[in-house]
């Protein structure tokens, strides 16, 4: 452990680290643009030059190749660092367009930040002189580049190299006319295409999604946690409520990676960058509908909770609770799983309650970070226990096959839309045969069609909840905006039916609920909300995983 | 902690209160000013050097000197061809203080300007006319120099100017007419209804 100082602050720090990382344990940033945390180091940027005293000599060296070694004295603000920083910038900014008004990438650029800070020199350049390359070329179909803007710091280039395994963009041509481009006979269309935006320090490459959409100063930031696959990837949701009258009111602006070291390191994959759409999508359920009576002039949750009380009670007391079937869903959180459990297994003696179904929608899979598992939460329900119980208790497939059969005298389904996994004349069959569906859905569907009363679900921008993923750790997502219309969180809907069918629990919050998960669950023993922190903690019943770097597993090299 | 400073009312004299007094004060000022632009006008008629006299502007047919730099309806620029000079970047959305700017980018079919406004428009019932959109405007695309300032209307939807309405505006006055051209100039009204295409 090298202990080193900077700016005459002493710090041990790790072996094998270098000056940029080691002076952020200090919360001192040196300025750089080509070395990023997660690729391999080139040193080409020039921009994070420091002073450097060691064995008795003075130097300039760059904090990005410079290993931290005992004794290191490194100055990061003298004059001579700040002339070479000045300069180095009049160099970027000698041909570049400046466009910042029209710039998508303005307020959080940064050569516009180093500008401000570190440059604020006047141009040396006549306008007219100024070299002029291509802008707006259509680099993948979802990124487009600006090569006027690029100040060839190859982040983009590298990663995809090193941590998608594939050469589509390159550095080509020579001195000031090296230009960005596509690799010949390629386009930048991997998986994880949206992450040169987030890793470009300037706004040569933008998102086709996001692009002119907002400016970056509207947008407002919460932590999350992405609900597209079952690995859970750390995001950022960036949304803004206040103009509502661009593109049709949509609330999330765009998804970015949050950095968790053992889940997704900096990056996330295109299809939970882009999955946000479906928070705003025209089909949300915003009202609770009853499709028995009152489809015409509206009903109140209330009420729909009401009656489903009021069956669910005359049919236990009638056939007893094996002609209740409960269908959960691997996409609900820890909280709606467990007051889920809570009401039907613990308190109604359901036993046949699943939250598998076999044949649900999978996505591709792949070495990096997509899992075909495209639930949150699988792992989560399995270890709070929503699953088929007590011997006699059916599991999703049975529930399905039951159904069929008119099995059920009552059907609770969460999300699933059966008329995706049965024919026509099945459903048919089970309309017929079976009293009364309860559906929960946070989407229009055939589902929503044809149950008797459906509840709006919130969903996970709209609510703060933690989901499990596959590896058992527990992450939580904060709400950003309220829900949709009428929509609710799924638990408190189990809440309220709870408190009419006479089961005790007093929670008002998730918070709240996590907090009894921890109590009255095995694998979540003596956890509470506020320990989770942002970067989640294991199931007390999984290992904490070996640290795997997220990479492909055949990486090319940086060059 | 908020500061509160407490504000001494004085209460109200005898004197004051009896109300009368005060109103033969308030009538001598009237009353002064009458007899004194009376005598100030007749001085003028049979030659004398009087102090300058009031007048009234026959509005709305005349109107006062409006200054060049006077803030009134707004009006956006265009191109020697045209099309909008802004580039919708919306830093004139991001500085007025009362939300009224409404911009949408979109791609310009220009390849060499990369955005330019699918929709601008401006809700002037909000607005508070302080003029800090024209300063925010890196592309001086929008400015409140059109002369319009008396502006009346009976709906709502008059007031909210969409861009083509913003760009016609500009056609409509010129630079020539400043400065000091407004003085006594007969004040346009404009039929928004018709422009605006609101209703
Ligand atoms: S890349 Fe940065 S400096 Fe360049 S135009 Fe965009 S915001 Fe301005
Ligand atoms: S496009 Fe951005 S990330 Fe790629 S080389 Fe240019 S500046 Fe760097
Ligand atoms: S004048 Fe002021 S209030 Fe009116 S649009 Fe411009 S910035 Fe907004
Ligand atoms: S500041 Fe000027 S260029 Fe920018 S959006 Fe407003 S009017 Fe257009």
């Amino acid at each position: 452990m090298p202990r080193i100082q900077i700016d005459g602050k002493p710090v041990e720090v790790p072996d094998g680290l270098n000056l940029i990382e080691a002076a952020r344990l200090l919360n001192i940033e040196i300025p750089h643009y080509c070395y990023h945390s997660g690729l391999s180091v080139v040193g080409s940027c020039r921009m994070c030059q420091i002073e450097l005293e060691f064995n008795g000599r003075k130097s300039i060296a760059l904090g990005c190749n410079t290993l931290a070694a005992d004794g290191m004295q490194i100055t990061t603000t003298s004059d001579e660092i700040r002339s070479i920083r000045r300069a180095v910038l009049e160099f970027y900014l000698q041909h570049h367009p400046l466009d910042c008004p029209i710039c998508d990438d303005a307020g959080e650029c940064d050569l516009q930040n180093y500008y401000m800070e570190h440059g604020l020199h006047d141009s040396r350049v006549d306008l007219a002189e100024k070299k002029h390359k291509h802008k707006v070329i259509d680099v993948g179909p979802t990124v487009v580049l600006d090569s006027e803007r690029c100040i060839l710091c190859t982040r983009c280039v590298r990663f995809c190299r090193e941590i998608v395994g594939k050469d589509q963009l390159g550095v080509y041509g020579h001195g000031s006319d090296a230009e960005l481009m596509n690799v010949p006979g390629t386009k930048l269309d991997n998986d994880y295409a949206g992450n040169v935006v987030d890793l470009c320090p300037v706004g040569a490459l933008t998102d086709k999604d996001f692009r002119f959409k907002r400016r970056v100063w509207y947008l407002k930031r919460t932590p999350s946690v992405c609900t597209g696959c079952s690995r859970g990837c750390n995001i950022s949701i960036d949304w803004e409520t206040s103009r509502s009258y661009k593109d049709s009111g949509r609330r999330i602006q765009r998804l970015k990676p949050r950095y968790n070291k053992m889940v997704n390191e900096w990056w996330i994959c295109d299809r939970g960058r882009y999955s946000y759409h479906a928070v705003d999508a025209p089909n949300r359920l915003l009202m609770p509908i009853s499709n028995a009576e009152e489809r015409e002039h509206g009903v109140s949750i209330n009420a729909i909770l009401a009656r489903a009380a009021a069956k669910i009670e005359a049919i236990i007391d009638q056939n007893g609770s094996a002609s209740i079937a409960v269908l959960g869903s691997a996409h609900s959180s820890n909280e709606d799983l467990f007051m889920l459990k809570r009401l039907f297994a613990d308190h109604l003696k359901v036993q046949n309650i699943d939250v598998n179904l076999p044949g649900e929608a999978n996505g591709s899979e792949d070495q990096i970070l997509m899992k075909a598992d495209l639930a949150p939460n699988r792992r989560g329900a399995q270890a709070i226990g929503a699953v088929p119980w007590g011997g006699e208790g059916q599991n999703g497939e049975a529930i399905l096959e039951g159904a069929r059969e008119g099995e059920f005298e009552i059907l609770i389904i969460v999300d699933h839309d059966l008329t995706q996994y049965l024919g026509e004349k099945a459903l048919h069959k089970l309309r017929k045969h079976t009293g009364y569906i309860l559906y929960l859905s946070s989407h229009s569907n055939g589902m929503s069609e044809i149950a008797d009363d459906v509840l709006p679900l919130a969903m996970w921008a709209e609510r703060a909840a933690t989901y499990t993923n596959f590896q058992g750790r527990i992450q939580r997502t904060s709400q950003a905006f309220d829900p949709l219309g009428l929509a609710t969180p799924e638990w408190k809907y189990w809440y309220e039916l709870a408190a009419m069918l006479g089961c005790k629990c007093d929670y008002e919050t998730p918070q709240e609920v996590f907090n009894a998960i921890g109590e009255h669950t095995e694998s979540f023993k003596g956890l509470r909300w506020d320990d989770l922190g942002d970067q989640g903690l294991m199931l007390t019943d999984a290992p904490e995983p070996a640290y795997r770097k997220i990479q492909c597993p055949n990486p090319l090299p940086a060059y | 902690m908020i500061d509160v400073k407490p504000v001494n009312r004085s209460k109200l004299t005898i004197i004051q209160n009896s109300y009368y007094p005060e109103l033969l004060k308030g009538l001598g000022v009237t009353m002064r000013h009458f007899f004194g632009n009376l005598a100030r006008h007749t001085g003028r008629a049979i030659g004398l050097k009087t102090k300058d006299p009031m007048v009234t502007i026959l509005y709305p047919e005349k109107t006062r000197h409006i200054a060049p730099r006077w803030r009134g309806r707004h009006r956006l620029m265009t191109r020697p061809d045209g099309s909008p000079r802004c580039v919708a970047c919306m830093m004139c959305e991001t500085a007025c203080p009362d939300d009224c700017i409404k911009i949408t980018a979109g791609e310009s079919p220009d390849g060499r300007i990369e955005k330019y406004p699918v929709a601008f428009e401006i809700d002037l019932l909000r607005c508070c006319f302080c003029g800090l959109c024209v300063e925010a405007c890196p592309e001086d695309a929008i400015r409140m120099d059109s002369g319009y300032v008396a502006l009346g209307g009976v709906t709502r939807s008059e007031f909210y100017l969409d861009r083509d309405f913003l760009l016609h505006n500009s056609e409509m006055t010129t630079h020539a007419q400043f400065p000091g051209e407004l003085d006594g100039m007969v004040v346009k009204r404009v039929d928004l209804s018709k422009q605006s295409g609101g209703h």
